[in-house]
Parts: structure tokens; sequence; C-alpha cells
């Protein structure tokens, strides 16, 4: 035993220890899982000056930057808010005057970190757990209570380089509040902390078609938040 | 009222009953014989052999360094899981707060735990995390005794020991079979669950501990949701195993292997808790070459490490490993007259592996010292020990040289002590070497020209034992240069803002500390601590850690009788007192500006009662803050209370 440990003089048991993976090795895109309209979204949203445009038609996702400065004229709403954030009281601090959020031509869901907007869609939370348990749509969701997109100030961060003083810089934007609260980061005690309601989300797109997401992860295998893998039902 | 005082100065007889402990004669005359100074040494533990001051076995009231001993039946007492419950609600001027990501730090008096060297059995522990060890590797089964020495005593102990010591001894099986088991149940889901098992033969015994503890997740700051540092509790489990063997080939040699293995995994984030592990062993063989020499030389390995494991890929990934391989030696030699020489020297490779260093960077640097100790009994009622050590560090070529001196005299039940003791604490791997960014916020920097923090203590101590009380009084007075600390904010030649570790001009603490303890024949004893602590920073920076609270009062009460000598009942009733402290904190932000945060006093009381029944089944039953006290806002210093807290505890010995 002694001649063992003299000789661990870097330590012992790293057999019980995994490698660590390289956030690289998550392959992003859409991967088709059956032919009944079942698919896997896997996304690197951990950039929080990024939306991510999915195309659930097309099966395509476009990644545009959040813009950062006025390069025309204002359209009299777009810009980052800057909150002094304490508890659930939001003061505002200061605005910056930005261009509007560029969009693709043709779009159903953006996603920037764990928020989500609809492309004039809406979108409520089941109980499932798994789209596995949704029942076939028969029309019960038509006289549920949809959340419509709305316009916030403070839920899109862009800036948290003042985290540890809650001064934290938003995106002026749409957002579906319903759907975003499928993962939320709580910084009011930093570092950060992370959770998720694990619940499925229909989306009802703005042609009317119905959409089951389930979030199954938001990790990758090193353990960086941000990267997500979504379970999909499309056309639901 | 008179005869009230009359009852409590000679004793409670009339309650009479099985009452614990040595009797105490009530009608002690003032000038006392030899004998019964020897019955108020007993009573109040004062011939207990403590370690930790002198590094050689010697009687708490011979020993010229003032040394606070924490007895089997104060950890029965307290009934404490860890290291942390058990100084909090013994010792005043002892606070664990938190820091950012709920992580522990300790202030001793003025110190924080980066300046006070915490030993398990005279050995070091691997890891750190904000430069404070892993208290809840310290758990609190199986361990015999503890001993706290205030003030410096780096010129035994070397590095680290600037501000104090807290050595933890372990039980050694000491019957043929012993069996303990126990198992807590408190609010919020904690479960304590322990067992010793102890065997003992004629040249071998051997002491197995195991330790699980659990406890779930729980909210707090419910209804002050904005001032708040934290609000959330995290849920942890952890294992403790600790075996101890011991071979005795002959009567003159000691031989002692150990192994230790430590588990912890604490819901931060539930899908990528942290997890926390410690490996231990060590060798340790003590030869009494003569009834006057004795030769100690012992082996000692830890290893600390941290992961993250991500839940739902199944992946334990270590981002953190401590490791240290020390061997000590230790010779003493006893002269006619008492007069003892005590000679040591120690090697150690320290390594360390961090995220908080650049990829895939590793450090180690080797540590060597030498001491020597001369311990004086000039007649029975001086005592003066001497001691000196030089420290080298491997890594920079650093040497350091430190002294102390102590002295004792004792005249019938009263003794004084004072002494000034050097210490020093080497600037770490980490804060040599650290390279990380903060949450985007800023980073890090480490500086590898950082200057040892040196300390220099004085302290005087007086002990008197009257009829049934026994009283202590002692003052400190420290001041330490090139505290190392981090900086106010810098920037780069971008602008980037990042903070460097730096040596700062000097801190200072003063410190007064109190003690009435009091016994009665009855089975009622009592103490009360306090402690003032003044701290007192000179240069630019800001402390990232709580400071002290300038006063506290620790007090407990008991009462044991026995009914039966089949059953037993012992009630006890302790509280403390925390006071109100201000202290400069920093906006985290440019331009980074000081505020003045207040932390409001706060008191906590607990009652438990405890039954013995068959001298081997214990049935506890207590209310920690029975007052309910809640904190108007979780501060980083608050206690980690929701208000009244029932615990159920059994234990069994065989």
């Amino acid at each position: 035993m002694l001649v063992g440990l003299l000789s661990a003089c870097d330590g012992i048991m790293d057999g019980i220890y995994d490698d660590a993976p390289a956030d690289t090795d998550f392959s992003e895109g859409i991967t088709v899982t059956d032919a009944n309209g079942r698919m896997t979204l896997f996304l690197n949203a951990c950039s929080y000056t990024q939306w991510h445009y999915i195309n659930l038609n097309d099966l395509t996702v476009t990644s545009l930057d959040i813009p950062t400065a006025l390069t025309g004229d204002w359209d009299g709403q777009s810009g980052w808010t800057y909150n002094l954030v304490e508890g659930t009281r939001y003061t505002q601090l200061s605005t910056v005057q930005t261009d509007a959020q560029p969009e693709p031509e043709s779009w159903d869901l953006a996603i920037h970190h764990f928020d989500v907007r609809t492309h004039n869609g809406a979108a409520l939370m089941t109980d499932a757990t798994s789209i596995d348990q949704l029942a076939p749509n028969q029309g019960q969701y038509a006289n549920e209570s949809w959340t419509y997109d709305s316009w916030t100030t403070n839920q899109v961060i862009t800036d948290l380089t003042a985290m540890m003083a809650f001064r934290i810089g938003y995106q002026n934007i749409n957002v579906n509040k319903a759907l975003s609260t499928w993962a939320t980061m709580d910084f009011s005690t930093p570092p950060p902390t992370y959770d998720s309601t694990g619940k499925v989300y229909i989306v009802k797109l703005a042609d009317g078609t119905l959409a089951a997401l389930h979030l199954k992860s938001y990790i990758s295998p090193a353990g960086t938040k941000g990267y997500l893998t979504i379970d999909i039902k499309y056309p639901y | 009222m008179k005869s009230l005082i009359t009852y409590l100065l000679i004793g409670c007889a009339a309650l009479g009953g099985y009452a614990a402990g040595t009797p105490l004669e009530p009608e002690s005359a003032p000038s006392l014989t030899d004998e019964q100074i020897d019955s108020i040494m007993r009573v109040f533990n004062l011939d207990e052999i403590v370690i930790t001051g002198t590094r050689t076995p010697k009687a708490l009231k011979d020993t010229p360094v003032t040394t606070r001993l924490l007895t089997e039946q104060d950890l029965r007492m307290a009934d404490a899981t860890n290291i942390q419950d058990m100084l909090q609600q013994e010792l005043p001027g002892v606070e664990f707060s938190y820091a950012m990501n709920q992580q522990v730090n300790m202030n001793l008096a003025g110190f924080s735990g980066q300046s006070v060297l915490i030993l398990l059995d005279g050995e070091r522990l691997a890891g750190e995390t904000m430069e404070n060890v892993d208290f809840s590797r310290l758990n609190m089964n199986g361990v015999k005794r503890i001993e706290i020495i205030r003030g410096a005593a780096s010129a035994l102990y070397g590095s680290n020991a600037a501000g104090g010591v807290i050595n933890i001894i372990s039980k050694e099986a000491d019957k043929p079979f012993s069996l303990d088991l126990n198992a807590r149940a408190a609010d919020h889901n904690e479960w304590r669950a322990g067992g010793s098992l102890g065997l003992k033969g004629k040249r071998v015994s051997n002491t197995l501990d195991v330790n699980f503890n659990r406890m779930s997740t729980y909210h707090v700051c419910l209804d002050t949701k904005d001032e708040c540092d934290y609000r959330t509790v995290y849920g942890f489990r952890s294992w403790n195993f600790q075996d101890r063997l011991i071979y005795k080939p002959i009567d003159a040699l000691k031989l002692t292997a150990r192994a230790g293995y430590y588990f912890k995994e604490r819901l931060y984030n539930p899908e990528t808790p942290d997890r926390y592990r410690s490996f231990s062993a060590g060798l340790r063989g003590e030869w009494a070459i003569t009834p006057d020499d004795k030769l100690e030389l012992s082996y000692s390995f830890d290893q600390y490490d941290k992961s993250d494991y991500v839940k739902e890929y199944g992946l334990d990934v270590k981002d953190y490993s401590n490791v240290q391989n020390s061997v000590r030696t230790l010779y003493s030699h006893s002269f006619a007259g008492g007069d003892m020489l005590t000679v040591g020297a120690d090697f150690m490779r320290d390594y360390l592996d961090t995220y908080q260093f650049g990829p895939g960077e590793t450090h180690h640097q080797y540590t060597a010292d030498a001491f020597a100790q001369y311990d004086w009994n000039i007649n029975r009622h001086w005592e003066v020990i001497a001691a000196g050590r030089w420290d080298y560090f491997s890594d920079g070529g650093d040497n350091y040289g430190t002294t102390k001196v102590s002295a004792r005299y004792r005249l019938d039940a009263l003794s004084l002590r004072g002494g000034y003791a050097g210490g020093f604490r080497a600037p770490t791997l980490k804060e040599k070497y650290m390279m990380y960014n903060m949450a985007d916020i800023f980073d890090i920097h480490g500086n590898p020209d950082l200057k040892s923090e040196k300390s220099h203590n004085f302290n005087i101590s007086a002990e008197y034992n009257w009829k049934n009380f026994y009283f202590t009084l002692g003052g400190n007075y420290n001041f330490v240069d090139d505290r190392i600390t981090t900086s106010s904010i810098y920037y780069t030649e971008l602008g980037e803002p990042y903070v460097n570790y730096i040596n700062i001009k000097s801190m200072r603490v003063f410190g007064i500390d109190a003690t009435v303890r009091a016994r009665w024949l009855c089975g009622i004893s009592g103490q009360v601590s306090y402690n003032y602590t003044h701290e007192e920073s000179v240069g630019g920076t800001i402390n990232q850690y709580c400071p002290a609270r300038p006063h506290a009062i620790n007090t407990r009460w008991s009462y044991t009788h026995a009914w039966h000598r089949n059953y037993e009942t012992e009630f006890v009733v302790s509280g403390r007192f925390l006071s109100r402290v201000s202290y400069q904190s920093m906006h985290m932000y440019a331009p980074f500006e000081p505020y003045t945060v207040t932390n409001p006093a706060y008191t906590l009381w607990k009652v438990q009662l405890s039954q013995l029944i068959m001298e081997r089944v214990r049935l506890t039953v207590a209310v920690d803050n029975i007052f309910n006290y809640a904190p108007g806002v979780y501060s980083y210093n608050a206690p980690v209370t929701l208000g009244a807290n029932l615990m159920i505890g059994l234990s069994l010995s065989i």
C-alpha cells in the first residue's frame, strides 16, 4: 500500500472519473426519428447574442445575431434595456436603441438560450412529460387557454457581465412566456442555478397546425448549460 | 436570594441521585490541599491529556499553551453532526458563514478559515474551497476530543497556523468488542446515521467508523425576496469511512495504519450535482526507545477531488484535485526534573490540478521544515516553553522562520499563562497561478510574487478554581503583515477588469475571552463563555468574507440524573448570541465602489432531553432554535434556519 501511495504523487483513483467530453462533440441539427413527424433538434443555444430560427417544414435552423446598435431610423421599440434585478423586482436603468431583430423569410420557432418565441403563434404546457404520453390530437386543445407572444424588456438576457450586481441587459422583443418556462436560469444568488419543468408543450403555429415540443435536455455531455435537445412531433 | 446563592455555591446535594462525574466536596476550604486540587482538575477535565499545544502529550492543567478542550461529554451534549455544528455551539467567536456559491467560510476570532490550521489526528487536510477545508469531512462520529489553540502556532505547525489550530482526535478501541450505532432525523429530511466498530486484542486493535448524512434542498428568504444573499439551501448526501488499525509488536512500539474515504454530493444544480471526494491513508510508528526517549515517524497521504456529475449522460468529470504526500518525524527526550526537548522535521509534496488554472496546467511544490522545542519545568510554579522552526517552499525558494515562547505560573488553583507566537501562511499554488474568469464579470489572476503572510500573536490568560466554579479570562493581540487577499479592481490595457492576489499592509485583531464553568454534585453543570473580537484592516482591499462579530456569548446548562442504575436522563439547554456587525463590501460593477453592510444580532437556543436506558440505549429528543428565530434577511452570515427544528436521535452501544 505504501509503495502504491508513494508513487501516487499526483493522485489515485483517476479511473473512477470520466474523460471530459468537449462541447464541440455536440452535433447540432435536426434528426428525423420516424415517419410520423417525430424529430429531435440538437441546438447550441449558449450564446446570449443570437436567436436561432427553426423552420419545421424544411427542417432548417438559421442563427442571426441580436443587433447591438442603431444603423438607421429607430422603430420606437427595439433595443436593449438594462434593469436592476432584485428578486422579482425590475428597475429600469437605461435603454440602448438598436435595429429591429432580423428574421429569416420563413420560420416557426425562435430560440435564444432558454427563451422561445413563435411566429405569430401560441403555446401551452401539458401535464405530459414525454411526447409518447400525449393522446392523438383530436382537437382537445382547441378550447384551452393559449399563451400568445408578448413584448418584453426583462426576459431575453443579452448582457450578463454585471450579473453580480444584478444589472442585467435585456433585448426588447416578443417572447412566448408559456413556452419559455421549459427551462429557467436563476441568477438571484450568483453563480446561476438552473431548472426545467420537464413538460411537453403544444405550439399552435400561425397556420393553425400544432407541434408538440419536449425539452429533453439543456446540458451538453460536458455539463455546459445551453445545449438543447428537443423532442418534436410535427405536425401533431 | 441569599439562600439561593448559598445553595448554588455549596451545591445542590439535596437533589442527590446518581450524579455523574467525580464528586466535588461542596465545603472546599479556601486553601486547597493537593488532593482537592486534583479533584477539581478531574471535575473540569484539567487532567485530560492534550497534545496540540506542544506536539507532545501533556495534561491540560500543565501545558503553558492555552488550550480549549472539547471532550467526549461536550460532543455528546452538543449532538453535533460535524465540526461546524460543534464549534458554533461550544465556542464564542467562532462563526461559519457562506461565501459565494454557498461555500462555507470559518471565522475563528477574527481569522478566516485560510489562517486556521485544521488537523485530523495531527495531519493536514488536502483541498480547499475559497481557502477553507471541506468541513463536512470532519464529522463527529468516532471523535474522542477536539483541541483548539487560538493564536499563531507556526513554530510547531508551519504554514496556515497563523490564527489558530484545531486538532480533531479520533477514538481508539479500548474494549475487546464495542459497537456504537446512532441515527438522527431532523427537519428538511435531514438524516444522520453512523456506526463505530471497535475490536481490541492483546497486540492488535481496529476501529472502523462509518457515517452517512443527507438533507433535502429547501428554500429560505420566503418573504423578503429582494435582499437575501441566498434563497435556497442545497441538499446533499455524504458518506465517510475511517479505519484505524493499531499493532503493538512490543510494548514500546505502536504502529498505526489508517485509511479513509469521503464522498459528498451537493445538489447545487440538480442536473449537474457537485461531487467531492477524499482518499486518505497513513502509517505511523511510535517507538519508546527508552522511558525518556520517544521517536515517531509517519507518512500521510491525502487527496481531495471535486467533480461535476452530468446526470443525464452519466458522466463524472473531475475538475480539481489536490494531493498531499507528507513524511514526518518527531523525537522527544525527557530530562530529569520534567524538562523535555522535542525536535522534528516534515517533508511534503503538494500537487494541485484545478479548473481555476489555465487549460492543462498543473502545479506542484515541495515543502520541508525542521523545528525544535524546549519545555523547561523551572519549579512547581513555573514552566516555560520555547520553540523555533524553519520552513522551506520549493516554489519560489521561499524560507520562513518562526518562533514562540510560552510561560505558565501556577499557585494553588490559580494558573497564569502568557506568551508570544509567530505565525505565517505561505501563498498557495492557487493564489500564485490562478487564471480564472469569474462569471464573465472579471478575471482573477494569481500572483507568483506573493510573499508569505506573517502574524504575531501575544496572549495572556488566567484560570482559577473556586469551590464549584472554574474561571478563565484571556486576551490576545495579533498583527498580521503582508496579508494575502484579492485586490480591488484593476483594468488591463484593453479596459477589461481583473483582480489580482496581493499582499496588503496589515491587519490587527484584538480579542478577549472569558468563561465561567460550574458543576454541582446533583448533576447540574453549566458554562457561560464570552468573546470580544476587534478586527481592523489597514490597506485598500475589500475582504471577501464576513468579518468577526464583535461580541459573542455561548452558554450551556445541563442536568444529569440517574433515577435508577438502568435509567438516566440528561437535560441540556444551550444558546448562543452573536452581536451585530458592520463591514465594507464592494459593488460588483464598475466603478466597483465600496458600501457598508450591516448584519443584525441574533440568538439561537436549543433544548435537548436524552434518556440513557440500560447504559446502552440513548434516546435523544431536541428542539433547535426553540424560539423560532428566522432571519429577516438571509445574508451570508445569517444563521441557516427557518425556525424551530425538531430532532430525534437514537443510539445503541454494545
